[in-house]
């Protein structure tokens, strides 16, 4: 099926248009904030975060976690260098979805976190809770020895 | 090898002050943290993140995620959940969203601890710790909630009621701040307002979909009792057409002035005027085709069931229901007319809402079927709710029937959607199926040609 927003693959379209529950037009404005598909590292798929990571943006990354649990990822890394604001949404996000990854017997880690993800990190020594790396080398070489 | 990336070394983060801080035990106090100042500028910049990130327009399902995401990220927590009490149902919390823990075991927290807060919240109205809550919770209860995280209850109040209950992690071991506690009082009121103005919003939308649903029935309705006095008249005119033409055979064979022959006139002409009423009553019914119309096309199946989707989603929410669609990418052209598509999607989809309880999930989704002779297209509608016997499944599609045919039974309506709804996908060309089983759901598949 052609989607709307010309994107292609998986079950549902990444982008303002999955979230679903809009009327299309009414959709609030994702502000800068993108998610890119990086180069995947064995069975680790890579996403790259740029821009404001607020409420809005947190929902979409969530739905996109969600999106790549249920096509069987079993480990994910965030690329962070880009993110340049952290709202309370977006670590909320984190959190839950290092959970969720645990849950399903995956994990999540946060790779290259940008002075304003590490600070809000260390504000509420949340680091234990969650898995930060400085780059996906690191995650890799480490994963495999 | 699933954890295997989890056993990793931590590595320090680049912009942490002095390493080694995260495998510390955790820090006692607030002050150890972080500088007090900072906590409360992030505590108060989490409020006003929320301010911004609430639009009535989202659902409540949506709403639940916003504010969760939040508040976790506030209290910097993993755990949370969020039940609402239905208006109709006061006593029964619906579970809408948990994370970082089993949807399973938030449930039974819901159930076995939360429905014994309700009364303490409703008088209190504010935010309880649960190391507070020894006289309430038994020993049982709090290791339940401790071991899950959950250690924060935030009433959702209404003006006259509350709307629901919200748990939260703290951070193990540190001390909560009051000032935390105190922004985190006011952030949950002002959810509480918002998800108030987003229901009454959903509640209006509803209001006017069913109304306009309510009109196309009566347009249906119209249309059947149209084809039921066409029906009438056609038969009622046959036997007065052949009582016409022997009442006239029999008038020429009767001799002038015989009194029979008076007697057969004053038929003959009652005769008429049947007839003539007859066609008065079709011309007044205004009757011309009057069959069940269906203009069917090629037309992108994918497209109209996400608009679909877009257009109940919110208002299905509003009943404490979890909503899906699920649809794969390619999928083929399909013959069939879109209004009358939305019909029987109205009709699967209600009938879920209706025999299933509030806190199930409902899917829609569509997918090839080439398993029988001419290539088609399924759309399913499937709900975890109660389901019927197997044997029951055949008079589903029966009109006036509902499959709980007791005096007592729950649900009012006539049983007349799904009869529609058979009718209508097989004026489309397609077949309408069944499958359920008691305690496994329902599933009701349209299959459709493909173009």
């Amino acid at each position: 099926m052609s989607r709307p927003d010309g994107s292609s693959g998986g079950q549902r379209p990444v982008g303002p248009r999955s979230l679903g529950g809009h009327s299309r037009d009414s959709l609030p404005s994702l502000g800068d904030f993108r998610i890119t598909d990086g180069p995947r590292r064995g069975s680790l798929v890579v996403l790259q975060l740029t821009g404001r990571l607020d409420g809005r943006a947190a929902q979409l990354l969530q739905q996109r976690c969600n999106e790549v649990r249920t096509q069987g990822v079993q480990h994910l890394a965030l690329e962070l260098s880009g993110i340049t604001f952290l709202a309370s949404s977006g670590l909320g996000v984190f959190l839950a979805e290092t959970e969720e990854f645990k849950e399903s017997g995956g994990s999540l880690h946060l790779v290259a976190a940008s002075s304003v993800v590490a600070s809000v990190v260390n504000l509420l020594n949340v680091g234990r809770f969650l898995s930060l790396v400085p780059s996906v080398d690191d995650l890799v070489v480490k994963n495999s020895r | 090898m699933a954890r295997k990336t989890q056993e990793l070394p931590k590595p320090e983060l680049a912009a942490q002050p002095q390493g080694g801080r995260q495998s510390r035990a955790p820090a006692g106090t607030g002050a150890e943290r972080g500088s007090g100042s900072e906590l409360q500028r992030h505590s108060l910049l989490s409020f006003f993140e929320l301010s911004k990130e609430l639009d009535y327009s989202l659902n409540i399902y949506d709403f639940a995620d916003r504010a969760l995401f939040n508040f976790m990220g506030h209290l910097g927590t993993p755990h949370s959940a969020l039940w609402l009490l239905p208006p109709d149902d006061p006593a029964g919390l619906v579970l809408v969203r948990s994370h970082g823990l089993p949807e399973s075991v938030a449930r039974q927290i819901g159930a076995q601890c939360m429905e014994t807060l309700v009364d303490l919240l409703l008088r209190d109205r504010r935010i309880q710790l649960r190391d507070d809550l020894h006289r309430i919770f038994t020993a049982d209860e709090m290791e339940l909630l401790r071991s899950r995280g959950l250690s924060l209850f935030a009433p959702l109040l209404a003006p006259d009621r509350l709307l629901g209950i919200i748990a939260l992690g703290t951070r193990p071991g540190d001390r909560v701040d009051p000032f935390e506690i105190e922004v985190l009082q006011a952030s949950v009121e002002f959810f509480a307002v918002a998800l108030q103005n987003s229901i009454f919003y959903h509640e209006l939308q509803e209001s006017v979909r069913e109304l306009r649903q309510a009109n196309e029935n009566l347009q249906e309705l119209d249309r059947a009792k149209n084809e039921f006095v066409s029906t009438m008249h056609h038969e009622l005119r046959t036997p007065v057409t052949v009582m016409q033409m022997y009442a006239e055979s029999l008038l020429e064979e009767l001799p002038e002035n015989s009194s029979q022959r008076a007697h057969l006139k004053v038929v003959l002409k009652q005769t008429e005027k049947l007839k003539k009423m007859l066609e008065n009553l079709l011309d007044f019914s205004g009757l011309s085709g009057n069959r069940l119309e269906v203009h069917c096309q090629a037309g992108d199946l994918g497209l109209a069931l996400q608009q679909y989707y877009d257009n109940r989603r919110n208002g299905v929410a509003m009943t404490l229901h979890d909503f899906r669609l699920a649809l794969p990418d390619g999928l083929p052209p399909v013959r069939f007319e879109e209004r009358r598509l939305r019909q029987v999607l109205d009709i699967l989809l209600d009938n879920a809402l209706r025999f299933t309880p509030q806190g199930c999930h409902i899917v829609l989704r569509a997918a090839g079927d080439d398993t029988v002779g001419s290539p088609r297209v399924r759309i399913e509608m499937e709900d975890d709710g109660p389901g019927i016997a197997p044997d029951m499944l055949p008079k589903l599609f029966t009109p006036f029937v509902q499959v709980d045919g007791s005096l007592t039974r729950e649900k009012d309506g006539l049983g007349l959607g799904l009869a529609l709804a058979h009718r209508l996908v097989q004026a489309m060309g397609g077949e309408i199926l069944a499958a359920s089983e008691i305690g496994h759901g329902m599933r009701l598949s349209v299959l459709l040609p493909r173009a």
